[in-house]
């Protein structure tokens, strides 16, 4: 069974700065999406429904809310006797202490907390993604190529490859070459930052790798290609689904935007892959005689008056009377006032749109100055 | 300071006039208001008033009771200390069914052993947000034995709906209660809540249950009202007994009122439930939603108006559902149309099927059933 084979190391302590208001004062992994998720209920849900019931979840940039939201793991089954969910955040030690520096310095840093668990398998994630995924396929796929680290990849758009780390690969998925970010990209296949490592080897190149002053301690830069180097076998596992890495306020919106389309992949609907979250025990939402919407996803605890068109309702959202609301995405606790007119907005949590506000001219307009991530 | 008062909410309700609802199901578990079973209110309102040992007294039909409870999770109420505890009939006695006097009766250790002053005796379908504080700290402050906490009805005469169900009735001091016959105006609606003294509940309880002519709980309490230092408090919130499919259906429908439904929602805490991690609700081109009270989980394609719909229910194109409450997972097919309706869950409505009730009687569609 794969719950004794494999643990999960989450990687949620990044900030995503250019998701700007959004991750100024929250993790990005904590961010708010799709109506009543954040960001890092797609891992989590994944590793829920993968059956991986041990999961390290390391924090550092902004960790309040994101550790307000995962609390004991409950909305995940991974609140138990055995495993179950781990925060593990930076730590002193008698030599000192340090901020997590790089990906993989950040788990050289938990060596302790892997061995506890004891693992053959160490499945390394980033709190930062938007997918649907077995890994205990991937694993199965690991095993079967006898590989030393498997790394899920995605066929991108070539133009785009140069955002990601491109894997250029066999005809039998083996990877040849490793390149990060690369300016002439040679293959349209990228890296989701999804690794399977077996634990031994990864531990003694976590080790080698803190001892080497020139390293930047990535998994990226260094780890991955020293491996490669060292002519230890990769294998590059073929996702093929819904993947988006939300980095941009542009990405961020048009993700959100997608879950409009009932056809879209990644469909939230599926009851035997359901994406868990928090709950906050409000009721259901309310639209009201004057309302009128027209493609919506609407949260719990919304009272509707306005009109809505393309647009993302997160909980316990107010739209007065006569408020229109176009492709727009109003996060948990927006208040938008009568009259007021928003196109491509995105409202930050528990903010007040006053009446009759016009906000929006064609760029994507974030109304709010911080959020907190915080659900009142 | 929390309170030194546990619940009690006793089940086995009157079903008489809600057969439809109960087949399956005790009242307890009636699903309500898009995400909700009845109980959610009584315990919501006990936990919210920090009350924090509740014990259920059972009747039938646990399988539907269990699944809900969960020993008590989603009301924060899976304690060490205190928490939530099912009582079952003793299937040993040979009395055990009679009566839910006889159903406590293998429970009593458990009350004497328990660490409070006082309890809360309930039942589980008056839909209501309660604040149990304010009116424990009446019952404490006076000293009473027992307080019967009542509702008060300005319209009597024409409350058809009000008509058997208790009614408060004063001698002089003397407390009664006796049944409404809808004769008065205005009066005190017995809500079957009670704050009794734990000494006095187990001593009414021991004698009823020796003397061996009661089965009823409620009734050897009310009975013995004229013997013990009786107060009674009205409450201020809103409180809707659910006897009859006509009460379910209006207390649905009334949820559409905002300022009942910010109370009933939020006035003294929000109400807790178990949830089903269903997504958000997406609302296609060309539906046409207008006040109505809409759970996750839905996909809307069609018309809804003045209508309560439950989580995971399907709406097709040109679908028409009015003055209705549709249960969770329901399925109404293309052209379909509902009026004055009660579907139960994940009933299946065919394309262009007509369903009409009146609004002196719902429509009433089974669980599980497929009108094709």
């Amino acid at each position: 069974m794969i719950k004794d084979k494999m643990i999960a190391m989450l990687l949620a302590g990044g900030q995503g700065a250019r998701l700007k208001q959004l991750t100024e004062k929250n993790a990005k992994p904590a961010v708010h999406f799709g109506g009543k998720y954040r960001i890092i209920d797609f891992a989590l849900s994944n590793c829920a429904n993968s059956r991986i019931t041990n999961v390290g979840i390391l924090t550092q940039y902004q960790p309040l809310a994101l550790s307000m939201h995962i609390g004991i793991g409950g909305p995940w089954d991974l609140n138990r006797h055995k495993g179950g969910v781990e925060i593990l955040p930076p730590h002193m030690t008698t030599e000192g202490g340090q901020w997590y520096d790089g990906t993989a310095n950040a788990i050289y840093e938990n060596l302790n907390y892997i061995d506890i668990q004891d693992p053959e398998y160490v499945l390394i994630l980033s709190g930062d993604h938007i997918y649907k995924m077995d890994y205990r396929k991937m694993l199965e796929f690991h095993i079967e190529k006898e590989a030393a680290v498997t790394i899920s990849a995605i066929t991108v758009p070539l133009y785009e490859a140069s955002r990601f780390g491109i894997l250029n690969t066999r005809e039998d998925g083996s990877i040849y070459e490793f390149e990060e970010k690369p300016k002439e990209p040679k293959n349209d296949l990228a890296s989701m930052g999804v690794y399977i490592f077996d634990w031994k080897i990864l531990r003694e190149w976590l080790i080698k790798d803190h001892d080497n002053p020139d390293s930047f301690h990535d998994f990226g830069k260094n780890i991955l290609p020293g491996m490669l180097e060292e002519g230890r076998r990769l294998y590059a596992y073929n996702y093929a689904g819904y993947w988006r890495d939300v980095g941009t306020v542009e990405s961020y919106w048009q993700s959100n935007m997608d879950l409009l389309d009932p056809e879209n992949t990644l469909n939230l609907f599926d009851e035997d892959w359901r994406i868990y979250t928090k709950n906050y025990d409000v009721p259901p939402q309310y639209l009201s005689e004057t309302c009128h919407v027209e493609r919506a996803l609407i949260n719990e605890g919304c009272i509707v008056h306005g009109n809505i068109k393309n647009s993302i309702l997160s909980t316990s959202v107010v739209v007065e009377e006569g408020a229109y609301v176009e492709d727009s995405i109003l996060l948990p606790g927006a208040h938008i006032g009568k009259n007021a007119v928003l196109k491509r907005v995105i409202v930050l949590s528990h903010e007040d749109v006053e009446e009759g506000t016009k906000l929006g001219d064609g760029e994507i307009t974030i109304f709010g100055s911080v959020d907190h991530g915080l659900i009142l | 300071m929390k309170m030194k008062v546990a619940g009690l909410i006793n089940l086995g309700e009157r079903e008489t006039y809600i057969k439809e609802l109960t087949q399956f199901r005790p009242l307890a578990t009636v699903p309500f208001a898009g995400r909700y079973c009845l109980i959610d209110f009584m315990l919501s309102s006990m936990v919210n008033s920090d009350i924090e040992n509740v014990s259920i007294l059972v009747k039938d039909k646990f399988h539907s009771l269990n699944d809900h409870l969960s020993f008590g999770k989603w009301w924060d109420l899976d304690r060490k200390t205190g928490g939530l505890r099912v009582l079952y009939p003793d299937i040993k006695e040979e009395t055990a069914f009679e009566g839910d006097l006889q159903r406590l009766r293998s429970n009593l250790l458990y009350f004497e052993k328990m660490k409070v002053d006082h309890i809360l005796m309930t039942r589980s379908n008056y839909v209501g947000n309660i604040d149990f504080k304010s009116a424990f700290a009446i019952h404490a402050q006076n000293d009473a034995d027992i307080t019967v906490l009542t509702k008060n009805v300005k319209n009597g005469k024409t409350r058809v709906d009000l008509l058997g169900l208790d009614i408060l009735m004063k001698d002089g001091e003397k407390v009664y209660i006796g049944r409404n016959l809808g004769n008065q105006q205005e009066f005190e609606l017995g809500i079957e809540m009670y704050f009794i003294k734990k000494r006095i509940f187990l001593e009414i309880v021991r004698e009823a249950l020796e003397e061996g002519r009661e089965s009823s709980l409620s009734g050897a309490i009310k009975r013995r009202l004229q013997s013990y230092k009786v107060i009674t408090h009205s409450l201020e919130e809103e409180v809707l007994p659910i006897y009859s499919m006509q009460q379910y259906y209006n207390a649905s429908l009334r949820i559409l009122e905002t300022e009942h439904a910010k109370e009933l929602f939020y006035k003294n805490g929000n109400i807790f439930t178990k949830t089903k991690d269903a997504p958000s609700s997406l609302y296609m081109s060309g539906s046409q939603v207008k006040n109505s009270l809409v759970a996750n989980g839905c996909v809307i394609q069609g018309t809804v108006e003045n209508s309560i719909i439950f989580r995971n229910v399907h709406v097709g194109k040109n679908a028409v559902i009015r003055n209705s409450v549709v249960f969770q997972g329901a399925n109404i097919c293309d052209d379909a149309q509902i009026n004055f309706a009660v579907l139960d869950k994940r009933s299946f409505i065919g394309n262009g099927r007509v369903l009409m009730g009146d609004g002196g009687l719902p429509y009433f569609v089974g669980k599980g059933a497929r009108i094709l």
